[in-house]
């Protein structure tokens, strides 16, 4: 996978800034009431700043100017927050677009020239960016493709490597599910030609990149109700500290000396009550988690898909792509007769070496493998038993054996044909060893072990394929292959079932392949014999039961399950249907990813629950400090709450509102990045989140508060 | 005859309660079983419960037949919300007109005058809203006036505070179906079911220790010790003070309430009657658990509601057994004896620690009932009074409290979801922006409606001069009544003259909108919820019964209610207790 990294130069940070002051426009601001009501304690901070015996205050104009000061820097902090995410994630589409390159394109003059018989005298030679849509172009062995298109005619193999950064060529061909290119991707070998499909800068990509951008710009729905209940707080707050003026002009009739509450401590009060640090960082954590999603090559369509990934309760994974690679490689050597395991795993060996089949060389890694351990059960060979196919992925039995490529140089390989259905090796001594189906073998051999085909029918029935190995007319045993399991699967399996997500495998295979990948990966649910067409029926039942169900598909006919899923993702190779009706995109075209997808989406409502836990909780530590010092003159005894002990009302009011302005570009890199998440239960997760973002957003203020009024001390100011 | 210490008090009382909201959970789940949609049954010891269909059953009947009532006509959320407005404006227009014309209705030995519009206003008000917030005193009324307007009120709005609960429950029992179930079947069962038996079992233990029950005679007249001749109020004490706890009413017959002999006579009676008022609205949390099939969700919530009531009931002991700084008296040598602790205002048959228990569960629940003088209360013990107020009676009242503590555990959902990286569900229901918006409402109603008046009186001359004691135990006054209010509570601070135009009016409008603003919010979100599909709960699910979400609820309840009101409290009886004076 190629993770795209953005880096934010200091022309952009200028631009964040700048764009920062931009978003002072109260028209703009209005839409976040919890800085908008911050705007409008600013502009009353500097009325009194202007005026301070406005509303009988008795303050000096420097102390409302530092408020003034500190509250503005409050909505700036929050902006810039802002600001730079969508920076981040203008640069990271940017960084997409910059995949299309320019080239050139052969513009056929005539299309129904035969893709064999194309010369240069059939097309002309023009710049990508002219050819319209539905022209249809001319691609050579080396040429790249000038636009996104449809193949018409002729098979290719294609370098995408540059959109998906995938190195392995893919096969895109006329007819099927694979006739979709990409501009900007390389055809290795063969020709064909193409239909534009896309006007100039209109192209698929282009416009998925115009859809993320778009919803880097809208609330998710979850993020309506989160500003919901931040406005709901803000107002309860706005209605305790506002009768509180009230109340001081009541307590002022019978306190002696006391004239009443100052305004602009008043405002500093509800600002620093009201949850302006999740309320700045709210929209951050939105397009940094959007940015996360196309960092690893997805692209997001909407921020809802994002969120209902880290809310899925079933993903749908295919069985090849997704779990298999579509190979199959050896899994294990059986003697038979009187060969022993050290026979067979030398026979394999030997007419293996020079198979350059997927097959082939599977079994020289496994040989390879088993070899070179040490015999430890006194060479009792499992010749005899008819040991469980299949249940020794990654531990494969010990076999001392030598494994001589020497020797072997002035051999003759035999490879595969279809008249024997075998591939072999005949040794320089003369010793003739073949490999192939069991009944082709059986044919060959002249000295057929009893227990062969009980063998190959046990091996066939745990969804495996048997290859019969002879040695010089004798079966010698059987190699045993199976489906190739990704890299990791397993892994990424436990995983995503630790976060609750039940997992469920479709395949067209048969019951018995089936079974036996989903036991390897410990798969919840599989569905075997699968017709692609039963997916959005998988699909319906799936949500029937309430449950919000992911799954990833490429072909036309997934198109109408990816729409129904709540997370579809499909694959950038696959059809322009399945890309359209999914909600996300693979450019890597790499299935298993929506596992990664779901993990984003989790830590993106995770970082927003915690951020507003940190937030609310502040608002303990800051009653504390704040209501001692406001009330100072009206009622001394109220220092008793003052458990900081700070050194003057004036210097607690500042460090609370420098902590409630500064905790904000200190939590960016927090929100950009996102909480740590690990898989872990729900249970788990509540537990270590509440203490760390709870319990430190009551002890972190504290801490803060009283570090600055330290230094307020040391500096001589406010005392 | 010593009292027990306090701890011993204190704890045998939390004890016996826990153990019968376990019983009465029980039992009101059973109640509403099918109402509420639910499959629950009784744990097998408790199986007899359902035996007792054959006494309630044909009562049931017989009154479904007497009033036309179809208990399988189902509402949804808007119909049943007309159903609750429509029986409460009938309850409201009954106690109006009689409160307005006693005088002219029989039944009235002593001769009392009709109540003024005003009073009416917020008499009829305040006990529609299951508040009994009295600016009157209990002996201004009939007899009739006590039976068949107050008496019929007190079984009936609690009767629609627990019709309340079934529907709530449908908003999560349901699959995308908006009926909430017939109300006045619910009202019907609540009352058949739960409020008469109970409420009669507690009478006859009333009248066992010696509380007057009649309605054939206004008064007693005793020859005292002291005072020669003392005409004594009488009427339907027993049945009257067992509904009036029970029901999270509060309103007595006798002004000095649960204070007198006849409404409270014994520290047993005492104790049965502290009890009778938290085990409605903890029985209902209870049952909560076992209707939505997770009782082990039900006992969360409980636990995490006895820990904030035993807390501040903790702090009312520590304040009451503790010394009152008014009447350490210097200068002329005489000094008050405190050594038990601060006894003004209380009654010596039941004493400090008694009192204090008394006192937060009577404001850790709307009831309002009071057996001492709260006014005479220490500045801590006072602050644990206004505190529970903060919280919204911690456990509120029969039925409704369900649904406002409800509120609390929906958004502790919504936080601690999105902690998991889950989108916000509670119970299998997606919660989204339009059931916040109404939560929120909800919410809002206790700042709002507390605040700005009190913002309001305390700088309007009429209101301070209605003050006992202007300053900082003024302030408590006030802040005390528009509580009592807006929390639905109806107990008195005393020390108020509350019978003026000015809160008449205002606590008038502060009940009747603390109940039905409420009413409708929730009933709207029981609408959006019962709608929707049910998502089953995974292991990446919140779990709601661990003591990690017991701790986030209580952290919601602390911050986003109770500290909103820090700074009102600050200028009542934090600023008192810490400047060392009223």
């Amino acid at each position: 996978m190629a993770e795209i990294t953005v880096t934010i130069d200091t022309d952009q940070q200028k631009q964040a800034i700048s764009d920062s002051f931009a978003k002072l426009d109260p028209q703009y601001l209005v839409k976040n009431p919890v800085l908008f009501v911050v705007e409008l304690g600013t502009i009353i901070g500097l009325v009194m700043t202007i005026a301070p015996g406005l509303f009988g205050a008795t303050g000096s104009r420097v102390y409302y100017a530092v408020i003034t000061v500190l509250l503005g820097f409050t909505v700036i902090f929050a902006n810039y927050a802002e600001a730079y995410a969508e920076l981040e994630g203008e640069a990271q589409a940017d960084s997409l677009r910059a995949l299309q390159t320019e080239a050139e394109g052969k513009l056929l003059q005539n299309d129904d020239v035969d893709i064999e018989d194309i010369s240069e005298d059939d097309y002309e030679v023009v710049a990508s960016t002219e050819i319209e849509q539905d022209a249809v172009v001319f691609v050579d062995e080396g040429d790249i493709i000038p636009r996104d298109g449809t193949v018409v005619e002729g098979s290719a193999s294609v370098d995408e490597s540059a959109i998906t950064g995938e190195s392995e060529p893919v096969i895109r061909q006329s007819g099927g599910d694979r006739t979709s290119v990409v501009g900007g991707t390389e055809v290795l070998s063969d020709r064909i030609k193409v239909e534009v499909t896309s006007e100039e800068g209109e192209s698929f990509l282009d416009q998925m990149i115009g859809l993320v951008e778009d919803a880097q710009r809208q609330k998710t729905p979850n993020e309506i109700a989160m500003t919901i209940l931040l406005s709901g707080l803000t107002l309860v707050f706005v209605v305790a500290v506002a009768t509180m003026f009230f109340f001081g002009e009541y307590l002022a009739s019978f306190v002696g000396g006391f004239a009443g509450l100052d305004v602009a401590e008043l405002v500093a009060l509800l600002v620093a009550l009201m949850p302006t640090t999740i309320g700045a960082l709210l929209a951050a954590i939105r397009v940094a988690g959007m940015t996360r999603v196309t960092r690893r090559n997805v692209i997001a369509k909407s921020g809802r898909a994002v969120e209902a990934a880290g809310d899925l309760d079933a993903l749908i994974l295919d069985k090849t792509g997704t779990i298999t690679t579509g190979e199959r490689v050896a899994q294990d050597f059986h003697p038979l007769g009187d060969a022993d395991d050290a026979d067979v795993v030398r026979a394999s060996y030997q007419s293996s070496l020079y198979d350059e089949t997927t097959e082939g060389r599977s079994i020289v890694k496994l040989a390879e493998k088993m070899n070179g351990k040490v015999q430890t059960d006194g060479g009792q060979s499992a010749s005899e038993e008819l040991d469980e196919p299949g249940d020794s992925v990654d531990a494969p039995r010990d076999v001392s054996v030598t494994l001589d490529a020497e020797g072997l140089s002035e051999s003759n390989f035999v490879p595969f044909s279809a008249e024997t259905r075998m591939s072999g090796i005949d040794l320089s001594d003369g010793t003739e060893i073949r490999k192939g189906a069991v009944d082709a073998v059986e044919e060959y051999a002249t000295t057929v072990p009893g227990k062969l085909r009980q063998k190959s029918n046990a091996i066939s029935e745990s969804g495996g394929t048997p290859l019969a190995i002879a040695v010089d007319g004798q079966v010698v045993g059987i190699i045993e292959l199976q489906d190739e399991l990704k890299p990791g699967i397993a892994d990424r399996i436990a995983e995503i079932q630790k976060m609750g997500v039940e997992t469920i495998m479709a395949t067209g295979d048969n019951q018995r392949t089936a079974r036996w990948v989903a036991d390897q990966v410990g798969i919840d649910e599989f569905h075997a014999e699968f017709d692609p067409e039963e997916k959005i029926e998988l699909v319906e039942d799936i949500q029937d039961d309430g449950k919000l169900v992911g799954m990833t598909g490429d072909g036309t006919n997934d198109a109408p399950a990816l729409a129904k899923a709540d997370v579809g993702l499909a694959m950038n190779a696959g059809t322009n249907a399945a890309k359209e009706a999914g909600n996300m995109v693979d450019l890597d075209s790499n299935p298993s990813k929506i596992i990664e997808v779901v993990g984003i989406g989790k830590q993106l409502l995770m970082t927003r629950g915690s951020l507003t836990t940190f937030s609310v909780a502040n608002d303990v530590a800051k009653y504390f400090v704040l209501l001692p010092a406001i009330l100072a003159a009206a009622i001394p005894g109220l220092g008793a709450m003052d458990i900081l002990n700070l050194s003057t009302p004036a210097s607690a009011v500042t460090a609370t509102l420098m902590y409630n302005a500064f905790i904000i570009p200190l939590l960016i890199p927090l929100a950009l990045r996102g909480v740590d998440y690990k898989a872990q239960s729900g249970a788990q997760l509540l537990r270590k989140n509440l203490i760390v973002y709870g319990g430190g957003g009551l002890i972190a203020p504290f801490i803060f508060i009283k570090a600055i009024d330290m230094l307020f001390v040391a500096l001589g100011v406010f005392q | 005859m010593a009292s027990p210490p306090p701890i011993v008090e204190y704890a045998v009382f939390f004890t016996i309660l826990a153990v019968l909201v376990f019983v009465a959970g029980e039992y009101l789940a059973w109640v509403y079983r099918e109402q509420a949609n639910s499959d629950h049954r009784p744990p097998g010891y408790l199986s007899w419960f359902e035996r007792l269909d054959e006494i309630f059953t044909p009562i049931e009947n017989g009154l479904y037949r007497l009033s036309g009532i179809n208990p399988r006509r189902e509402m949804t959320w808007k119909g049943y919300l007309k159903a609750v407005l429509v029986f409460n404006v009938c309850i409201w227009v009954l106690l109006f007109v009689v409160l307005m014309f006693q005088d002219a209705l029989p039944m009235n030995f002593v001769g009392v005058g009709g109540e003024s519009w005003d009073l009416a206003f917020h008499t009829a008000s305040s006990f529609t809203s299951n508040t009994n917030q009295q600016h009157y005193s209990g002996e201004t009324l009939s007899v009739f006036t006590h039976t068949f307007g107050i008496g019929i009120a007190m079984f009936l709005t609690p009767a629609t505070g627990l019709a309340l609960m079934p529907a709530f429950a449908r908003a999560f029992t349901n699959k995308e179906d908006p009926r909430l179930g017939n109300f006045y079947e619910n009202v019907v069962r609540g009352l058949v079911r739960f409020l008469l038996p109970i409420s009669l079992l507690i009478a006859i233990i009333l009248m066992a220790e010696g509380s007057v029950q009649t309605i054939l005679g206004g008064q007693l007249t005793a020859n005292t010790f002291t005072m020669g001749i003392q005409n004594i109020r009488i009427g339907p004490h027993a049945g009257i003070e067992a509904i009036k706890m029970f029901g999270t009413n509060g309103g007595g017959i006798n002004a000095a309430n649960a204070a007198t002999a006849f409404e409270n006579p014994t520290p047993l009676s005492n104790l049965v009657l502290t009890l009778a008022m938290p085990i409605g609205t903890f029985s209902a949390i209870y049952a909560w658990g076992a209707w939505v099939g997770n009782r082990s969700h039900g006992v969360a919530i409980v636990a995490a509601f006895f820990v904030i009531y035993m807390a501040l009931t903790g702090v009312a002991v520590v304040g009451e057994t503790g010394t009152n700084a008014g009447m350490v008296v210097t200068g002329n040598g005489l000094h008050v004896d405190q050594t038990v602790g601060n006894m003004e205002g209380k009654e010596t048959r039941f004493g400090p620690t008694a009192s204090a228990i008394w006192g937060l569960s009577t404001t850790g629940t709307t009831n309002g009932g009071v057996n001492s003088m709260h006014n005479s209360w220490t500045a801590l013990g006072a602050f644990s009074l206004l505190f529970a107020f903060a919280t919204n009676n911690i456990s509120n009242g029969v039925g409704t409290g369900l649904l406002n503590i409800l509120m609390f555990v929906i958004l502790t959902a919504f936080i601690g979801a999105l902690m998991i990286g889950r989108r916000p569900q509670y119970l299998g229901k997606k919660l989204e922006w339009q059931e916040m918006r109404y939560v929120f409402v909800v919410i809002l109603v206790l700042p709002i409606l507390v605040l700005i008046p009190q913002a309001a009186a305390v700088v309007y001359q009429g209101a301070i001069d209605s003050m006992n004691n202007p300053g900082f135990r003024g302030f408590s006054e006030v802040l005390y009544e528009f509580f009592s209010a807006s929390a639905n509570n109806g107990s008195g601070f005393e020390g108020l003259g509350d019978g003026t135009l000015f809160f008449n009016l205002v606590n008038g409008v502060q009940v009747l909108l603390a109940r039905y603003v409420p009413i409708t919010a929730q009933l709207a979100i029981a609408g959006y919820l019962a709608n929707k599909k049910v998502s089953p709960e995974s292991k990446g699910s919140l779990d709601t019964d661990t003591p990690a979400f017991v701790g986030l609820l209580i952290g919601v309840i602390i911050i986003v209610s109770a500290l909103v009101f820090l700074p009102a409290l600050v200028f009542g009886p934090i600023g008192e207790l810490l400047s060392g004076g009223i």
